[in-house]
């Protein structure tokens, strides 16, 4: 104990004082409103201890690393204080402490200028010293081979492109680093070496502020756990509180968070829905959705896939797993009609499909992009006429988001509109591609109860592509490894 | 500056409404005052040749003693309803092209095919043999803008429905069994609608500029009409007399009317799209 209390007396590392954070933002005909992100947080990080920030999805925690960073949009208010090593934190100290002393693992790998060799772009980031040296060493360090640094970036793995993230965030040497969600979207190898990397750099002496809503990932590598819900840190605990029932965690809603998770309770702190159906409904086994023989082809001629075989029955729930970028999505939009296969058909009931509705809908991972901004939610689901009060009811949407517009919703929220938008009459089948990735726990948990609700109801058949297993475990009759599928 | 400090006290809403009305007033003004003034105010008076600008002549008077401020007002509304007839037909072309280009591949071929058509031979010269083919005249001129005008801004609104096309809501909308015609309509009009306001404004200027131009070489409005263009290119010959006021009241009429044209438009967007105003105060 008494390394931890030596750490407590020094100074800490980054401190967060009553933190509150608002939008200026303007509503049609220009009212201007304040709409408060961030209300009351307060967080410590000391030097070598990974701090994990988690908490519902919109609850303002990337916001977060963008004002320790100094990076707010313009329209921003912010209250509270921020001190870095015992003194207070102005924007001028910002600009000049940002990407020298403290750093960023953005969220996404767009942040790379795809224009650009990697080597180059790394090269570019270095502050002082020989740039090509340091570039050169710390790629090293991150098992970086010399050929990658005349890739682009389009060429890298996910894995790849998380590495040469943090390794541009690292090359300047930085006290402090802020990780913005870093894993999803990973297999659970290349999630483990990330998440490795981020603890051996906590290990030589740094701090980390490590941003996730995956409690699993963060469980492994975090000191300590800061709770936010509704823009207010909750509770601070550290990660041997996250054990059995969760007796040590004193709030509910962090309680909620753990038993949410998909390798735990899987619970949902409504009572509004019944258990999980599992037990599959016996449907007649002569209506199928069949793959037969599909393969594909990319532009440049390697075969991402060959002779790909597949059966769906109504009612039936099938997990479909694997690495990434081995061709999971571009087998769902094959199925769902997207796309035509090189090789190979997909039949319904054995017959190609001629609706002009397609009978197989996809729900992709991002609703951000899979709803149209300009429209407000009601157009969104006039469009398939699903304004269905049931469906509604059933997955959760209130009737006052039907007058939003997109950029005023959750994710979470959003998601639940792409799901609905797509329970036709004509649906018989459904594809979802990571819908949940994205969103926290306790929003995954109880989206996935109300759809697999509906599905059992409507007698759907439902194909889940995942990454994560306790989630495919959790949700489905039974689960394909598309790993050994695909040749 | 009390009255600087006072429009930046209030709030975008109000600055934005402010900005809306103040230069509708003056713009309306422009245009009716010239439709109010008779034509009697353009007689010629042989008393008053080239004076400069006074108070009985704001703007003073040419060679032939014509008041330069009632030609000024009457040019400004002429070229005002030319400029914004061509503009507009000029848009609505470029927006039913860049819709049917969303139809399907050989109809975007055929479009594609037109823009460069039309922007492979000089505008003005089209512009010439359009108007003089449909006799020259108000109706010439604007046939004839409005046929140059519009594939500069198809282009933009063509790129800007190939990107709203590949988009992942469309391609579900498709997925859905919607037809073309509906995707057009609900799906990337909306998106097309921004870009063709601020086409529209920025044609506007455009056009004024060619209809002057075939005006100076005599292919457009008679002589006898104050068009802006007449007057700028007359007065050219009296500006090495020191005469500056033939050009300089006009010219800055017609800026200041397209400068007013650019705020509302640009206002307006703010109004209507929140989207845009979101940024920055």
């Amino acid at each position: 104990m008494s390394l931890f209390e030596e750490k407590q007396q020094k100074v800490p590392l980054l401190q967060v004082e009553d933190f509150a954070l608002a939008f200026r933002v303007y509503k049609k005909g220009l009212r201007e409103e304040h709409m408060q992100v961030i209300r009351k947080l307060n967080m410590t990080i000391h030097k070598g201890e990974v701090v994990a920030v988690v908490g519902a999805s919109g609850s303002g925690k990337s916001l977060l690393a963008d004002a320790v960073l100094g990076i707010l949009p313009e329209n921003a208010v912010c209250q509270g204080r921020l001190y870095y090593k015992g003194e207070l934190l102005t924007s001028d100290r910002q600009r000049q402490l940002r990407g020298r002393e403290i750093s960023l693992i953005p969220q996404s790998i767009n942040a790379l200028d795809p224009l650009m060799k990697i080597g180059k772009q790394v090269q570019r980031a270095v502050k002082q010293g020989i740039s090509k040296k340091s570039q050169r060493a710390i790629f090293d360090q991150f098992y970086l081979s010399k050929e990658i640094d005349n890739y682009y970036p389009f060429e890298l793995s996910g894995g790849m492109a998380r590495r040469v993230l943090a390794a541009t965030a690292l090359i300047n040497n930085p006290d402090l680093i802020i990780a913005d969600e870093p894993t999803p979207g990973l297999d659970a190898q290349s999630l483990q070496e990330v998440i490795q990397y981020i603890r051996q750099v906590a290990d030589k002496g740094k701090g980390v502020m490590l941003i996730t809503h995956d409690i699993t990932a963060a469980l492994k590598i975090a000191d300590k756990f800061v709770i936010m819900n509704q823009g207010e840190t909750i509770e601070t605990v550290k990660g041997t509180a996250f054990i059995g029932e969760g007796t040590a965690l004193k709030k509910s809603y962090t309680k909620a968070l753990w038993h949410a998770l998909p390798q735990n309770k899987f619970s949902v702190k409504t009572t509004l829905t019944s258990p999980i159906i599992k037990e599959k409904s016996d449907s007649n086994k002569q209506s199928n959705l069949q793959v037969k023989q599909v393969s594909y082809q990319l532009d440049h001629g390697q075969l991402l896939f060959k002779n790909v075989n597949l059966t769906l029955h109504p009612g039936e729930v099938v997990g479909l797993k694997g690495d990434s970028g081995i061709g999971k999505t571009t087998l769902a939009k094959i199925i769902a009609g997207y796309l035509k296969p090189t090789n190979g058909i997909v039949t319904i009931n054995n017959e190609l499909v001629n609706q002009q509705q397609h009978p197989v809908q996809l729900v992709w991972q991002h609703p951000e992009q899979s709803i149209n901004p300009k429209w407000t939610m009601k157009q969104v689901l006039k469009e398939s006429n699903m304004l269905d009060e049931e469906t509604m009811k059933m997955l959760g949407i209130r009737k006052e988001w039907l007058s939003r517009w997109p950029s005023e919703l959750s994710g979470g929220e959003l998601q639940r509109f792409a799901i609905a938008r797509v329970l036709n009459e004509q649906t018989k089948y459904l594809l979802l591609d990571e819908i949940t990735t994205m969103l926290d726990a306790i929003t995954q948990a109880e989206i996935w109860h109300q759809l697999l609700n509906i599905v059992a109801i409507r007698k759907i058949g439902v194909l889940v592509i995942s990454h994560d297993e306790d989630l495919l475990t959790r949700v489905c009759h039974r689960i394909l490894d598309f790993n050994e599928m695909r040749y | 500056m009390l009255s600087t400090r006072i429009f930046m006290k209030l709030s975008l809403r109000q600055r934005t409404f402010l900005s809306i009305v103040l230069s509708l007033i003056i713009l309306l003004g422009m245009i009716f005052s010239g439709l109010w003034l008779g034509d009697e105010r353009l007689g010629i008076n042989p008393e008053a040749i080239n004076e400069a600008p006074s108070v009985r002549h704001i703007f003073g008077t040419d060679w032939l003693g014509r008041d330069m401020l009632a030609r000024t007002l009457k040019g400004l509304t002429l070229s005002f309803s030319v400029g914004l007839l061509a503009a507009m037909v000029s848009a609505m072309i470029a927006l039913v092209l860049s819709l049917l280009a969303s139809m399907n591949k050989i109809i975007d071929q055929i479009v594609t095919w037109l823009i460069d058509l039309f922007l492979s031979v000089p505008h003005l010269i089209l512009l010439l043999l359009i108007s003089f083919a449909m006799g020259g005249g108000f109706s010439g001129v604007v046939v004839g803008l409005a046929l140059t005008h519009w594939p500069s801004l198809t282009r933009v609104l063509r790129g800007e429905m190939l990107q709203v096309k590949t988009a992942q809501y469309v391609k579900i909308s498709q997925q859905l069994g919607k037809s073309h015609v509906w995707i057009a309509r609900k799906h990337i009009l909306p998106h097309l609608l921004p870009q063709l306001f601020i086409g529209l404004i920025l044609l506007f200027p455009h056009c004024i500029l060619h209809e002057a131009a075939i005006t100076f070489l005599g292919f457009g409005l008679p002589a006898e009409q104050p068009a802006i263009g007449i007057i700028l290119s007359e007065s050219m010959r009296y500006l090495s007399t020191g005469k500056w006021w033939l050009a300089v009241f006009p010219g800055m009429s017609l800026l200041l009317m397209v400068f007013l044209f650019d705020i509302v438009g640009q206002s307006m967007r703010k109004w209507i799209d929140p989207f845009h105003g979101q940024k920055g105060a």
